[in-house]
């Protein structure tokens, strides 16, 4: 009888081990390799995912060295482009260099995406040209981008000399996504040489 | 009254063997679950990761191409800046050399400065002085030079010159003053 429930136990045993190793191997086929290979897959998109974020970090961090140092190189560029053209403090700054100096402002004809432009005519009493040549010279000192544009007029008149000329003051906002145009060759050529 | 000589025993439903052995198999398969979902934890924490990693260096590439078309125009501002200043001090070159090679001896009244030409008004004593002393310095710069005159009742004679630069003369020997 005792050899018989040891028999029965033993059976008990086997059948359970059995049952246990092909559950394993099931749940281990089933489940664990699929996810084991799941988990091996996103954890290579993840470190793949990780570095490219700190390439793009250092690539950002460098980009924005350059435009600082880019920024701190043209400081005074940059401001003299976001200054607002005031004509009034224009013409009481630079009135020294004339007996009379007056600015009309005339209507931009030339616009583009990148630049305000503003165009104003001068007339103006000068006592020697030496004050017209220390105008140009204090123009690019001036809290705007201005240039002297052609044509220059000179009329003698007794003591004095009368010239007119016309400005065109520059602005551009550093903070608005552009489209580039390069028209410094162009402008280049616009200036004669004597 | 005792139906046997022996002592019952308490029946098990299941022996201590199989007890111990249920009891192993139990903690072994419990521990595969538990693995189970701690990979499954960890694929959900990477796929997250992984995503929010992606969004940033979405971000940070936008940033920087942002940044970029700043430098770019920068750059361009700065340049164009740059030329205003010198073509303004080309320019006030170009007037200070106007004036000193008109000769003392003859008076302008007036001048025009264009883009490619200069047209001077003025009064000589001399055509021979107009023509020695002004002209010939006028030429040597400008491609074409026309003088008109006419005379005054003192003697003296008015004159207008116009000078003409060729553009693409200009562009040649810029061409070539690059290339040099």
């Amino acid at each position: 009888m005792n050899s018989l429930m040891r028999g029965r136990n033993l059976i008990n045993i086997l059948l359970l081990s059995l049952g246990f190793i092909i559950l394993f191997f099931a749940f281990v086929a089933i489940f664990l390799i699929p996810t084991g290979k799941e988990y091996k897959k996103d954890h290579k998109n993840y470190m793949k995912a990780i570095y490219e974020r700190d390439r793009a970090q250092d690539f950002h961090d460098d980009t924005m060295q350059n435009l600082k140092d880019l920024q701190t190189k043209n400081r005074a560029i940059i401001l003299a482009y976001s200054n607002l053209f005031d004509p009034d403090a224009f013409a009481r700054q630079y009135s020294r260099y004339f007996k009379r100096l007056k600015l009309t402002s005339v209507d931009a004809k030339e616009k583009d995406n990148i630049f305000d432009i503003y165009e104003v005519k001068a007339t103006s009493d000068i006592k020697s040209p030496t004050d017209f040549y220390d105008f140009l010279n204090a123009v690019n000192k001036s809290e705007n981008i201005i240039s002297v544009e052609f044509p220059i007029n000179f009329i003698s008149d007794g003591p004095v000399i009368h010239s007119s000329f016309r400005l065109k003051v520059f602005s551009a906002d550093f903070d608005k996504k552009v489209d580039v145009v390069d028209e410094n060759q162009s402008r280049r050529d616009n200036k004669v040489s004597l | 009254m005792r139906l046997s000589f022996i002592k019952p025993r308490p029946k098990h439903l299941i022996s201590w063997e199989l007890k111990v052995l249920l009891i192993f198999f139990t903690v072994i398969f419990t521990l595969l679950v538990l693995t189970f979902f701690y990979l499954r934890l960890e694929i959900y924490v990477f796929e997250d990761e992984a995503n929010n990693a992606k969004v940033t260096t979405r971000q940070l590439h936008n940033a920087r191409k942002k940044m970029e078309e700043r430098i770019e125009y920068i750059k361009i501002e700065a340049n164009r800046a740059r030329l205003i200043y010198t073509d303004n001090k080309l320019l006030c070159e170009s007037i200070k050399n106007l004036f000193d090679i008109i000769p003392d001896k003859i008076t302008l009244t007036k001048a025009i400065l264009a883009k490619d030409a200069l047209i001077l008004y003025g009064k000589t004593p001399s055509k021979e002085i107009y023509q020695f002393r002004l002209l010939a310095p006028l030429r040597s710069i400008f491609d074409r030079s026309f003088t008109s005159y006419y005379q005054k009742k003192n003697g003296w004679i008015n004159f207008v010159s116009t000078n003409f630069i060729d553009s693409h003369k200009k562009q040649m020997k810029k061409e070539e003053s690059n290339h040099e």
